[in-house]
């Protein structure tokens, strides 16, 4: 589909100076093979595809396997590290607003979460770095830093906010859900302690619900490093997805997210998998 | 009354003590080596390649600028070229061959000793058909680049190595770029040897001989670099030079805030705040740069001259730059910037004058309740955008101009007017160092739509002084036909002639030696920057 797109990644990689020679832009267009026609194209890629190459980046004289290679893991550093954050916050949130429903424990946890839904990323990016490290000088405001924790944190937990938040809600929801079953309210009549009743029979149903929206939004976590990696100067691959479209670099892009899309089949495949050992109701084939 | 005295007295000792160590401090105020600096790389993304040749973004060439070095380079006070590499060079009576005498004490960073064999191997390697530099155009008139090209040569016949410190360069024409292309970061000259061993791997880990070496990068982040001792010119005074990727204002302004950037470059809407804020008013530096915001005709669509002129009337530029810029530009008289060697101070544009706008207005046959449409391309750059374009729609309207604007991405915005399908569009040109180039680029009827001459200017007299001043070796001489030729385009008005960009800079007090560059204000001589001892990373 880029390659339909107007715009030109030769006119955007010469200067204006380099344009007025057309032909310095003939020789970089037949160099990256966009001077063939596109079902040419088309074949090449995905033959190269098969193959694992995934082709060579225009703009940055690299393969696009070995930019992935360099930038998949500062992704997934931060992508685990807000998911290790989120998932127990925001179960442990709405868990403590299910049971105590009403109190202002639930409400304060609620309006925290529609807070961290509907803020924007960016913002509140930005406001964590003037608050911890512009105010009070406690982390540093952007960077890598060799991948340490003390660098990981303001991105993840920017990361990590909305998901807290949907994870609050949806667990808050699943657990009334499930509160006014009949089999509760047996539990309960049987004299079982009311944390056991909590515990064992109200969460334990609803964490099917929570998985499943817990999967889809660490694949969805994976997007928002757009954002994320571009506030804080993160050297992942939602900083190479953003800068290869802004530079035409289609191998780059197409790479790019060939690569988040397995993450999101990879991560639904695992989610599936883990219904079966966690409701020993679903099983799968005969 | 003693006591009195006294009190005077003491107070009289502290205070010449305390102005002695105040004055003294600054006396003994010296550059200072040691400590590192740590610079924003604030343009769009990453660093896509430090190979020079294959780029063409300020982004890169900030970087590759500090780690190799040029035959001569471009002095920002001047704007004239000055030796680097080449520490003197002689210009043939016909003007076609330049002879460069090589400092004999330039290293790579690999200990290696730089010769003109190294210059000959870089300039055919930027020309091979193979390689498809991106700059290949700044080597374009040396003699015998076809024939290398075409493979019916083993060699550029022009680039002639006299012996290891002498070269020398043969062109088609005369030329008073060339010079200025040399100086150009794309024509950074690279080590023969280490290149041909490891090929494209060479730029991952690259060797110039430039006053940094190079040490990581990290991609979408961070390059590291660190002095190199045995430079030419002598180690720059800091230890470590660490470029940050932010191409976020907010993101570099927290940085800069919480002292992890030690300069930046500012916004608009960063300008206002630090030019209040007590703390860092003093530390802002500015400077012109050399772009010219405009709003470009296609001359095929609006061809009547008196429009244009009337378009030119009609705005209040001065109030636009002071509240729509934050006082972030400089209003534009006529192409050239202030800051070029080319500046007409004597140049009259186009003063704001309604009435005047009006008047030409009717004359052409159009008044404010039967307006003359038009539609202006642009994107959403808040400084030459189509903001600019809403903010001045009611000033137009005034005049009997009905101004519709359509809001298009840069590569949009690129293929619309290289293809012709635009009415008017705004943007912001420039950024050459010759001024006659600076012209010639955008309004020479030689050059092609495609290729720069957007609006399809065609101008028989303004073409006869830009030519003699692109054939003028003599410095007064050329300028003399380029300031004629800027008279007969600003009377013309192809463009509507906005603003010069104000580039501004800040830094924290511990920061010396910065300077006004108005070619680009972040190509800082970093070799000449230092820190002093208030610095965080003294």
């Amino acid at each position: 589909m880029l390659n339909l797109l107007p715009g030109d990644a030769a006119l955007l990689a010469g200067d204006p100076r380099s344009a007025r020679n057309p032909e310095v832009l003939e020789r970089m267009r037949a160099k990256w093979g966009i001077d063939k026609p596109l079902h040419i194209r088309y074949v090449t890629y995905m033959s190269n595809l098969l193959r694992g190459d995934l082709g060579m980046s225009y703009r940055t004289g690299r393969t696009v396997n070995s930019l992935i290679a360099q930038s998949f893991f500062p992704t997934l550093q931060i992508v685990l590290f807000a998911f290790l954050l989120a998932a127990p916050t925001g179960v442990f949130l709405g868990f403590i607003a299910a049971v105590r429903r009403g109190s202002s424990l639930d409400i304060g946890s609620m309006v925290f979460s529609i807070f961290g839904i509907s803020a924007p990323r960016f913002w509140v990016g930005l406001m964590l770095m003037y608050l911890l490290a512009v105010n009070f000088r406690l982390l540093p405001a952007t960077g890598y830093g060799g991948g340490s924790i003390r660098y990981m944190i303001l991105p993840a937990v920017t990361l990590a906010l909305p998901l807290v938040a949907l994870l609050a809600r949806t667990t808050r929801a699943s657990l009334l859900d499930v509160m006014d079953e009949d089999y509760v309210r047996t539990a309960r009549s049987k004299g079982l302690a009311e944390r056991v009743v909590q515990t064992r029979h109200i969460l334990r149903n609803a964490v099917v619900s929570i998985i499943t929206i817990a999967g889809l939004q660490l694949a969805m976590l994976m997007a928002n490093t757009v954002i994320v990696e571009k506030v804080f100067s993160w050297p992942g691959m939602g900083s190479l997805v953003v800068d290869s479209v802004l530079r035409q670099d289609i191998p780059a892009v197409q790479g790019t997210i060939f690569v988040f899309a397995l993450g999101f089949i990879l991560i639904n495949f695992i989610v599936d998998i883990l219904y079966v050992f966690i409701d020993p109701r679903i099983k799968y084939g005969s | 009354m003693i006591a009195l005295n006294k009190k005077l007295v003491v107070f009289g000792l502290v205070f010449i003590l305390i102005s002695f160590l105040v004055l003294t401090g600054e006396v003994t105020a010296e550059e200072r080596y040691g400590g590192s600096l740590n610079a924003p790389l604030p343009y769009g993304g990453t660093v896509g390649t430090l190979e020079p040749a294959q780029t063409s973004r300020i982004q890169d060439f900030i970087t590759i600028g500090q780690i190799f070095d040029r035959l001569v380079r471009v002095n920002p006070d001047t704007l004239e070229p000055e030796p680097a590499i080449a520490e003197s060079w002689d210009v043939s009576e016909d003007g076609k061959t330049f002879t460069f005498y090589l400092r004999e004490d330039v290293k790579f960073h690999n200990g290696e000793q730089l010769t003109a064999h190294d210059v000959k191997f870089t300039f055919e390697r930027i020309m091979d058909p193979v390689e498809a530099s991106a700059q290949s155009d700044l080597l374009e008139n040396i003699a015998g680049v076809a024939e290398f090209r075409e493979g019916e040569a083993d060699e550029i016949t022009g680039i002639r190595v006299v012996d290891d410190f002498t070269i020398e360069l043969t062109l088609q024409t005369v030329d008073i770029g060339l010079l200025l292309n040399l100086a150009h970061r794309g024509a950074s000259i690279l080590p023969q040897q280490a290149v041909e061993e490891q090929g494209a791997e060479f730029f991952i880990n690259p060797i110039g001989s430039g006053p940094f070496k190079f040490v990581e990068w990290i991609r979408g982040s961070e390059i590291n670099l660190e002095a190199f001792e045995d430079y030419y010119e002598g180690r720059p005074y800091v230890d470590e030079l660490s470029f940050k990727v932010m191409p976020e204002a907010a993101s570099r302004t927290a940085s800069f805030r919480a002292e992890e950037l030690d300069m930046d470059i500012v916004y608009p809407a960063q300008f206002q705040e630090f030019r209040e804020d007590p703390h860092y008013q003093d530390y802002l530096i500015d400077v012109p740069e050399l772009w010219t915001r405009n709003i470009h005709f296609n001359l095929d669509i609006v061809q009547d001259k008196r429009i244009r002129q009337a378009f030119n009337y009609a705005i209040d530029e001065e109030l636009l730059v002071e509240r729509l810029l934050y006082g972030m530009a400089y209003p534009a008289v006529g192409w050239l910037p202030t800051t070029s060697p080319g500046f007409n101070p004597d140049l009259e544009g186009y003063s704001y004058n309604p009435d005047r706008a009006r008047e030409l207005m009717e004359e052409a046959g159009y008044t404010p309740d039967d307006p003359y449409e038009l539609t202006v391309i642009g994107t959403d750059h808040p400084a030459w955008g189509v903001e600019v374009v809403e903010a001045i729609m009611p000033m137009l309207a005034d005049v009997g101009i009905s101004v519709t604007p359509e809001l298009v991405d840069g590569a949009t915005w690129m293929n619309r007017v290289t293809t012709g399908d635009f009415e008017a569009g705004i943007h912001s040109w420039g950024g050459e160092v010759s001024p006659a180039m600076y012209m010639s680029n955008y309004f020479w009827s030689r050059v092609s739509r495609e290729a720069g001459n957007y609006v399809g200017y065609s101008n028989p007299e303004f073409d006869e002084y830009i030519e003699k001043a692109l054939e003028t070796v003599d410095f007064e001489e050329r300028m003399g036909y380029v300031r004629e030729a800027e008279k007969i385009l600003v009377d013309d008005a192809p463009v509507w002639f906005f603003n010069y960009n104000r580039a501004v800079a800040i830094h924290h007090p511990w920061v010396h030696g910065l300077v006004e560059n108005p070619k680009e204000m972040v190509y800082q001589p970093f070799k000449d920057v230092w820190v002093d001892e208030t610095s965080p990373r003294k």
